[in-house]
């Protein structure tokens, strides 16, 4: 699904050149549940948002679902991300004026899916996601684990190929970072292809296979059981 | 996606409602002012286009010049119309017009002096459109002793009964049959009447002298005419008829009286150009300003663009906030057109909200702004699509820069939280803002040079006194028994001096322009004299001073025969001593030698605003003279101020004595003046609300940009606590900004406001220098309103806890 072949991305400042991805090669696979993991300026967040067509990578080759991406506009990148990818964050990032449920059928609105079609599906997923009750409510008047699970819906209700999520745990107490964990756990056992960073080495588990980030560079792989802590 | 645009805009609104406030009612401010004046605008310039022929409309002007005098008037000969219709192709059909007094109308029990009543040919009705209600157009006008009148008039006359056939008497003289009944022209025509006598009743219609000038002539143009071309066919014309009249009136040529630099001339006005752009001698009424409007029109827009600019300058200084919302959304797949769009569907929102605050707005200050600028303004329900049409292009305008500058944000750096707006657009929004303040201080420096102006003509030595004067308006309507009225109020102790004259100062009303001839140095001069009537007492009353000779004394009986110059007459005619000397005038009929008796000392017999120019006093007959009876229309009396109460009941009783039921009209001299300046001071107060307007919609905008400032600099503020920066060294810092703003603004504000204003005051005859203290004064104060906006913003930033500002580190 992605393969990243000598994948730079460096950051120019009038004097200093910071390399913060050096030659990644990267290859992700449908169905996986890929963990990053690594110190903090390591590239962890750069390569998410590489990943994520959020930015271009400096150079090197960028396939995603067979396509090569790296060159994008950014116009070919909006279009391609709210097609194919769902993303979750560790601020989970809701637009506090919107309610749950304008939040969840945001991406729909983009997508350009009519009415009827999209009241169906943010009903639906709300419900899956258990925080149907709370559609007209605004982000401030949930609790965090409500907000990561709505940002999770609205992730998944364009049904992405991919969902990248950067620390989605990252505010999350322990109760409710589980939840959001085996949601993600659930997702990925129904077919959806997950890339998460996390700096938890337990919920880095819940994947098949951890890349472990060193200095912009992959320093290891390593894969895991399924088990469950 | 619209609504969800409109649900985000209005959420973003109400939560931060300080913001949205502020946006909003600078907005609508600014929306108010430039709707009221361009209403001011559009109804100036709407001046008779309600005729069906306005644009094949012209009227007749008459320029010339003999010797020194330049004269560019309304009026032009009786012949001057018929002979164009007869001659020229073009000319479709004519309308002469003619002011002839103020007659007293009576019907049965009813008696009025009348203001508006004017001769008129039978075809004015071919040449304006003036709908009739009763009678035929076409022959209403058409005998002798008919008159048409207008609605308000057969109700003011006749109640409900038909007024058809009905008979006015005028002056007790002459009866006139009403033949027609027509709607009153509407306010935006630039004369008014309420009485058409017809023109066949005057036996002057037939005066075949080209040389005498008394009638408004309008032309009807057939379509596709060029004035131009039949302007170029007016100096044949002259040649041919008013030529022979100059050989026999001033004994030369007309290539003579050119060669020597005369000049005589006909030029057309179009009728739509009249109100705003005619300012000749004889107007019917005072028209507008053309430059007034064009000013006005102007500030109009620049006030419209300053409400803008605060709207993006208080939009960009939101975009922080602002700033995730749009990560997200492009993250979700948003791309940027979609954002533009939406910002500006916001701005658009916004701007709606806006305008319908100010339709609401505008219909609560128009009454009292109609008033200040004495013009019947409304505001029709039909109006306010017209008005609401504009909400598009003004939001877009408002809300492109915000719209481009947030639809640019990188969405990994705004998720971030990294600082998104850094300085690539502070020198647009600087910009902004200075453009801001340069309009302000410009319209403030103006204003101040307005007033000082207006204050430097109303405070002016006018060569006489103007205190303690009281004018009863229209006394030629007693007649014979004035003299019997002016003692009768020399009875009352308070009535210090009693005179009566046909012309007061300060007004033009009564003034006669003559050529008049002075032999000097044994060779003929001709000058355009200005000439009124007075009596013995006028000079007394104004306390005019005599510069030689002597002024009209009741003891010589010689004094009827004696005329009075001004100094202006006596240099225009370059006579070293003209006491003694004869003046040769048209004054009486045929053209005689009167002895100048005296020269008065130069005093303002116009308006203040004009240069004294030539001016010739004659004495008034009191019935016995040689004059045509003229009894004078003013009565002036000097008043003992201690005593006035006194004297107005004297003057109330003496003159229902005299005039019976016609009602009193009387005015106090300096309130008079009031009036010259009244439309001066109009413009002065009406450039100071803009002004006050314009620095109030600057300050909200410098709000906007002090906050935004002080939000992207609380890292900067923060380290610089830490590290042991005090407040006031905060304080200084952030206000630096602003002042360096100010002085830019301030730098280009004063060179346009100086070049602006002396061409302005080139309109003056009497000036004032412009003084430094008023550019100085001006800055002073945007200075200040500019220190005192960003004074609280900065000081919540200077004393904000470093240690919070920080901590998102």
């Amino acid at each position: 699904m992605i393969k990243t072949e000598k994948l730079n991305k460096v950051f120019r400042s009038e004097e200093i050149e910071t390399t913060a991805l050096n030659e990644i090669d990267l290859d992700i696979g449908e169905g996986e549940f890929v963990s990053i993991m690594g110190p903090s300026g390591c590239g962890k967040s750069t390569l998410m948002n590489v990943l994520g067509l959020l930015d271009n990578p400096s150079s090197g080759k960028f396939h995603f679902l067979g396509e090569e991406v790296s060159q994008y506009s950014e116009r070919q990148r909006a279009d391609f991300r709210k097609e194919n990818i769902g993303f979750v964050f560790q601020s989970f990032n809701l637009i506090d004026e919107l309610s749950v449920y304008e939040n969840v059928e945001l991406p729909l609105l983009y997508l350009g899916v009519p009415a009827s079609e999209r009241k169906e599906r943010v009903s639906s997923m709300l419900e899956k996601m258990g925080v149907g009750h709370r559609s007209s409510h605004y982000p401030q008047q949930l609790s965090g684990g409500q907000q990561q699970r709505v940002a999770v819906s609205r992730a998944l209700i364009t049904n992405p190929k991919i969902v990248l999520a950067d620390e989605p745990t990252g505010n999350l107490d322990s109760q409710h970072g589980d939840e959001v964990m085996n949601l993600l756990k659930d997702l990925n056992s129904q077919g959806t292809t997950i890339v998460m960073v996390t700096h938890s080495p337990a919920y880095a588990a819940y994947g098949n296979r951890t890349v472990n980030l060193f200095d912009g560079k992959i320093a290891d792989e390593t894969l895991n059981g399924n088990f469950h802590v | 996606m619209w609504l969800s645009y409109i649900k985000v805009a209005f959420r973003s609104l109400i939560k931060q409602r300080l913001y949205a406030f502020i946006n909003i009612v600078g907005l609508a401010i600014g929306v108010t002012t430039c709707i009221l004046i361009l209403m001011f605008v559009d109804y100036e310039k709407g001046f008779d286009r309600f005729h069906t022929n306005a644009d094949n409309i012209y009227r007749l002007n008459l320029e010339g010049k003999l010797g020194d005098n330049e004269f560019r008037m309304t009026n032009s000969a009786a012949p001057a119309g018929p002979t164009m219709l007869e001659e020229y192709p073009e000319v479709i059909s004519y309308t002469r017009i003619r002011s002839t007094g103020f007659p007293v109308l009576r019907y049965e029990d009813k008696v009025f002096s009348e203001e508006r009543w004017f001769q008129a040919d039978s075809t004015i009705f071919d040449v304006f459109t003036i709908p009739m209600v009763l009678g035929d157009p076409k022959t209403a006008l058409t005998q002798p002793f008919t008159v048409v009148i207008t609605e308000r008039m057969a109700k003011k006359y006749f109640g409900d009964v038909d007024p058809l056939g009905k008979v006015l008497n005028s002056d007790n003289a002459s009866d006139f049959t009403v033949t027609g009944v027509v709607k009153e022209l509407p306010d935006n025509s630039h004369w008014h009447f309420d009485f058409l006598g017809s023109m066949a009743t005057y036996r002057d219609e037939r005066n075949a002298n080209w040389l005498s000038n008394n009638f408004q002539t309008y032309l009807r143009l057939s379509d596709g005419a060029s004035a131009a071309d039949f302007e170029a066919k007016f100096p044949d014309l002259i040649r041919k008829y008013v030529g022979p009249e100059v050989q026999q009136f001033l004994g030369v040529s007309f290539d003579q009286l050119e060669e020597r630099g005369d000049a005589y001339a006909y030029f057309l006005t179009p009728l739509t150009d009249i109100h705003l752009y005619s300012h000749l001698l004889g107007e019917f009424e005072v028209n507008g300003d053309g430059q007034t409007v064009t000013i006005f029109a102007y500030i109009a827009i620049f006030i419209l663009l300053l409400a803008c600019i605060n709207y993006m300058n208080l939009s960009t200084a939101r975009s922080m906030s602002r700033a995730r919302e749009i990560g997200i959304r492009k993250t979700l797949g948003g791309n940027r057109r979609q954002i533009i769009v939406q910002f500006l569907a916001e701005s658009i929102f916004v701007t709606f909200i806006a305008f319908s605050l100010a339709v609401l707005l505008v219909q609560i200050i128009l009454p009292w702004f109609a008033q200040l600028i004495d013009t019947p303004l409304r505001l029709t329900l039909a109006d306010i699509p017209f008005i609401l049409l504009w909400v598009i292009p003004v939001g877009l305008l408002a809300g492109s820069y915000p719209a481009f500058l947030l639809s640019s944000f990188n969405p990994v750096k705004v998720l971030k939280g990294s600082n998104v707006s850094g300085k690539g657009g502070n020198w647009l929004r600087n910009g902004l803002v200075i453009f801001q303040f340069s309009v302000s201080v410009t319209l403030l420096i103006s204003t101040m040079i307005i007033r000082d102006q207006l204050n430097f003509i109303q405070t002016k030595d006018l060569g006489l006194n103007p205190e303690n004067l009281l004018i009863v308006k229209k006394t030629d309507d007693i007649g014979r028994t004035i003299q019997a009225f002016k003692s009768s109020m020399r009875d009352d102790p308070g009535a210090i001096l009693v005179s009566n004259s046909t012309a007061i100062p300060g007004n033009e009303d009564g003034l006669n322009g003559n050529a008049s001839t002075m032999v000097v140095d044994g060779v003929e001069e001709t000058r355009l004299v200005a000439g009124f009537l007075v009596d013995y007492d006028y000079a007394e009353a104004y306390e005019l001073s005599m510069a030689d000779g002597r002024f009209f004394s009741r003891e010589r009986g010689t004094d009827t025969n004696g005329v009075i110059i001004n100094e202006a007459a006596a240099r225009a005619f370059g006579v070293e001593d003209p006491v003694g000397q004869d003046l040769i005038t048209f004054f009486r009929r045929n053209p005689v030698p009167i002895e100048i008796i005296g020269v008065v000392k130069d005093y303002h017999f116009e308006s203040p605003q004009k240069e004294i120019r030539p001016m010739a006093m004659f004495l008034l007959g009191d019935g016995t003279a040689q004059f045509r009876p003229n009894w004078g229309k003013f009565v002036t009396v000097k008043y003992d101020p201690n005593r006035l109460d006194g004297t107005m009941a004297h003057l109330e009783t003496t003159w229902k004595n005299f005039a019976g039921e016609q009602a009193l009209e009387y005015i106090h001299f300096d309130e008079l003046y009031g009036e010259l300046y009244r439309t001066e001071q109009q413009s002065a107060d009406i450039v100071l609300m803009f002004a006050g307007l314009a620095i109030f919609i600057a300050s909200l905008g410098l709000l906007g940009l002090a906050s935004f400032n002080a939000q992207r600099r609380t890292k900067e503020i923060g380290i610089r606590k830490v590290l042991g920066a005090s407040v006031s060294g905060v304080l200084m810092l952030l206000s630096k900004d602003t002042l360096k703003l100010m002085l830019i603004s301030v730098a280009i504000a004063v060179p346009v406001a100086y070049y602006a204003m002396s061409d302005w005051l080139r309109n003056y005859a009497y000036r004032i220098d412009i003084s430094v203290m008023v550019f100085l004064g001006a800055s002073l104060i945007a200075l200040m309103v500019a220190v005192i906006t960003v004074a609280w913003q900065s000081y919540q930033a200077a004393v904000a806890d470093p240690v919070k500002s920080l901590r998102y580190e």
